[in-house]
């Protein structure tokens, strides 16, 4: 019954256009999970004249206590690293030297482009406004992403302490999931676009399962994140732990 | 007494090839010790006068929010101008310290840079600078053309990585102050001769352009560097201008239509539950029931910002309301998280409240002032670069938002480069003193070997009525003799060395590269060294003289007569 009530609600109640406010918490909604998560999450990164760099780490998660962990399993230089962050806290450790560090919030992780203030809990209506026109009439376009029919709509960050100060977001008309998302820096370059390529739902949630970062900046730099062997079974609290990668070490 | 010193001199020139083999051999010492001695000293003036203090100045402030302590921000920068101007003798001047790394990409070539604000006037600059910043293409006058887009000096090494010359662009990506992503076009201006190694990681830009940049308003920088007279005394001097820092409570005097005075100040999250509300705010009962506003409810005020003409709006969320007959804080005081708080301090810094305000006084009662947060922390001095190191790191733990002032000096942030040419003092010394062990058992060596060949004119001169005391003088006097001219020999030798290295161009781009000027090796020769050097040398030989020849004085001048080999 409920596998049923579902789509013919949503159906219903995305007829009219909806405000970019209520996809904006749409899009805060689907960031929020309710259970714990497990996932493991391959990275291919692909850097202008260098090889492809391939990075697999395990993902645990717990939004209710803003908590996770990351551990990375390959490559092997990397094995046995991690990432713990607990709130406001974050932690970096290192296997070889068995040492936590904090992170600041603009040091890059694991030597990619995602920083520590990515990972902050920070909901998307607290950080941006719709874009408006002179009569004060949010702007949302209405578009097809090849086949799929999409609202695009354009973001202005409301604080200053936002990495892109402009994006650009394309929403599936039927189920509201983003497709595709366009950041722009403060003096307005396209600095990246992300591509969410394949979606999957784990209890009756969507979850994007493959995405594409495309760094438009520096041509020809790009991350492949693919997102694996996701459950949602409850994780123990001794995995949010700093002696949880220790032990891992030994 | 003259007697006895030509006697000295002409002993001394009696037995010339051996007093030549070792004089040469203290030359030899005295011209090692000036060379090490120079090149220590040339490697802490490379890295203090012609490094860190362009990167750091011998003395800095900063302002450091929301534990991003690689951008400072100094919100008043005249303030804090005022501050040091009247409080700091001996200073030369106050440089801005606005620089960021960024990512360039020029001609089908990307690089990390390090783009440095710099107001690059001749007219202005010391004779270091001046030197530092010589063009070997471009103009100065094009680096001011405000008709160009972000005009920068870079270095050839520089423009090398990045495949650019002059009048091409690099396009950059860097972070604001606030950590929004930014993008710029730079123009080359001006292409400098690269000076050392880390000269080659940055590119300057004017300070204006590059506030721009950074996101930083005209009364903004991000930190002050502070030159002085005398490099020495900034320890003692940032010791001082910490100590007469004072933090004050944080108070924004606002505006709330028919409530008149109030304020907003900020509640410590620590010493309550903690509340992720936005902007979340504790009110007064009585201006809850004036406003007809409960927990929950929105308020709108406004507050006077002091860079600002019009007032800046403010729309704060009630979570609290609180009985002002506990708190006995001044009336019409909102508290509001300090995270939020902070945000909004900081952004738009409130008008200076005169200290002779009742405000302070009524504050000053209050049992709940402990819980209210201060409109900076400051930082304790650390000693040392690890200790420095890691209080910026901790810097990490602080989530109210306060901003910590800082105030350091090159000694600790660079700690490392004087425990290294102490290091290499230390080295030098021992393995001189060695070399001078070795010489001076040749000093006592030759000086047994002559006294024993001398003893019958010891005897001589004694029978004819020479004291014994001017028999022991004579010896003395010989090798001081012979010390002094060694020494001073081996001061010249040393100079020609230092001379001659310092001549060799070094094409290196390896990290030794950092300790070459201009190419070259960097020697600084300090005469007062060489002075004290030189009267060690001498008082080390004269000492180990002296008891061979009191040994020579002593002997009866009948017994010295007898004496045949």
């Amino acid at each position: 019954m409920k596998r049923i009530m579902i789509p013919v609600l949503l159906t219903l109640s995305f007829a009219a256009q909806p405000s970019v406010l209520n996809m904006m918490q749409k899009l805060d909604d689907l960031q929020e999970m309710k259970s714990d998560i497990t996932a493991k999450v391959k990275m291919t990164q692909q850097k202008v004249d260098q090889s492809p760099k391939n990075m697999t780490m395990v993902y645990y998660r717990r939004d209710q206590d803003d908590a996770f962990l990351i551990l990375m399993t390959e490559p092997e230089v990397e094995k046995g690293n991690g990432y713990l962050k607990m709130a406001d806290n974050f932690w970096m450790y290192r296997r070889n030297t068995r040492t936590f560090q904090h992170v600041n919030r603009d040091e890059s992780i694991g030597g990619s482009d995602a920083s520590a203030d990515d990972f902050e809990k920070r909901k998307l209506v607290d950080l941006y406004k719709p874009e408006i026109d002179i009569k004060g009439k949010e702007l949302v376009a209405e578009e097809k992403l090849g086949d799929i029919p999409v609202y695009k709509f354009k973001l202005l960050g409301k604080v200053k302490d936002v990495k892109y100060p402009t994006v650009v977001y394309w929403v599936r008309k039927d189920n509201f999931l983003p497709l595709k998302e366009q950041s722009y820096s403060l003096s307005g370059t396209l600095m990246e676009s992300a591509y969410f390529l394949k979606y999957t739902t784990i209890n009756d949630r969507f979850v994007w399962i493959k995405g594409l970062f495309v760094d438009e900046f520096e041509k020809g730099n790009k991350s492949l994140v693919e997102i694996s062997g996701i459950s949602t079974t409850k994780l123990d609290d001794s995995i949010f732990t700093k002696s949880f990668l220790e032990n891992l070490s030994k | 007494m003259g007697l006895i010193t030509r006697l000295s001199l002409r002993n001394l020139f009696r037995q010339k090839r051996r007093n030549l083999f070792l004089g040469a051999a203290i030359a030899f010492g005295m011209s090692i010790l000036i060379v090490a001695n120079a090149f220590s000293h040339g490697i802490s003036d490379t890295l203090f006068n012609k490094m860190i203090v362009f990167i750091a100045g011998h003395m800095e402030v900063d302002v450091i929010e929301n534990g991003r302590f690689r951008t400072p921000v100094m919100r008043d920068r005249a303030a804090y101008v005022s501050l040091i101007t009247s409080n700091i003798s001996g200073l030369i001047e106050i440089k801005d310290n606005l620089s960021t790394t960024c990512r360039g990409i020029g001609k089908g070539k990307s690089d990390l840079m390090v783009i440095v604000g710099v107001d690059i006037n001749m007219n202005k600059l010391s004779e270091d600078e001046r030197n530092y910043f010589s063009l070997i293409g471009g103009s100065y006058e094009a680096y001011h053309d405000r008709s160009v887009v972000n005009p920068i000096f870079i270095t050839e090494g520089k423009a090398k990585s990045l495949g650019v010359t002059l009048n091409d662009q690099i396009r950059i990506r860097l972070q604001t102050v606030y950590g929004q992503s930014q993008t710029a076009m730079l123009t080359v201006v001006g292409l400098l001769k690269s000076k050392n190694a880390y000269m080659d990681f940055a590119v300057y830009l004017n300070p204006t352009d590059m506030k721009a940049l950074m996101g930083l308003r005209p009364q903004e920088t991000g930190a002050l560097q502070l030159v002085l007279k005398k490099p020495k005394s900034a320890i003692e001097q940032a010791n001082h201008l910490h100590d007469i820092l004072t933090s004050n409570i944080a108070v924004i005097p606002s505006n709330i239509a028919g409530i008149s005075p109030n304020w907003v100040m900020c509640l410590k999250q620590k010493h309550h539950a903690s509340n992720t509300t936005l902007n979340a705010a504790w009110i007064p009962l009585d201006m809850a029931q004036t406003l007809h506003l409960t927990t929950g409810n929105v308020m709108s005020l406004t507050h006077a910002a002091r860079f600002e003409r019009s007032p800046i709006e403010w729309t704060l969320n009630v979570v609290k309301i609180y009985d002002n007959r506990t708190y006995k804080l001044p009336t019409g005081t909102i508290l509001v998280l300090d995270q939020s708080f902070y945000k909004e301090y900081y952004a738009n810094i409130p008008p200076i409240i005169p200290s002779s305000d009742l405000l302070w006084a009524t504050l000053k009662q209050s049992p709940f002032k402990a819980n209210l947060g201060n409109d900076f922390d400051i930082l304790p001095r650390s000693s040392t670069t690890k200790e420095f190191t890691k209080r910026m790191k901790d810097l990490n733990n602080e989530k109210s938002g306060v901003a910590y002032i800082d105030v350091r000096t090159m000694y600790e942030t660079a700690s490392a480069v004087v425990k290294m040419e102490g290091v290499l003092n230390m080295v030098t010394m021992i393995a001189v003193l060695v070399l001078f062990f070795i010489i001076l058992i040749g000093v006592i060596n030759t000086l047994r070997m002559t006294i024993r060949e001398r003893t019958r004119e010891i005897g001589t001169t004694r029978a004819i009525g020479m004291q014994r005391r001017d028999v022991l003088m004579t010896f003395v006097l010989e090798t001081f003799f012979l010390s002094v001219f060694s020494t001073l020999s081996g001061v010249i030798v040393g100079l020609l060395i230092i001379a001659g290295l310092g001549a060799i161009t070094i094409q290196t781009d390896s990290f030794f590269s950092i300790l070459l000027v201009d190419k070259h090796l960097h020697f600084v020769v300090n005469p007062i060294t060489v002075i004290m050097n030189l009267i060690l040398i001498v008082t080390i030989a004269v000492i180990t003289a002296y008891f061979p020849a009191r040994r020579a004085a002593r002997i009866s001048a009948a017994e010295a007569l007898r004496h045949f080999e």
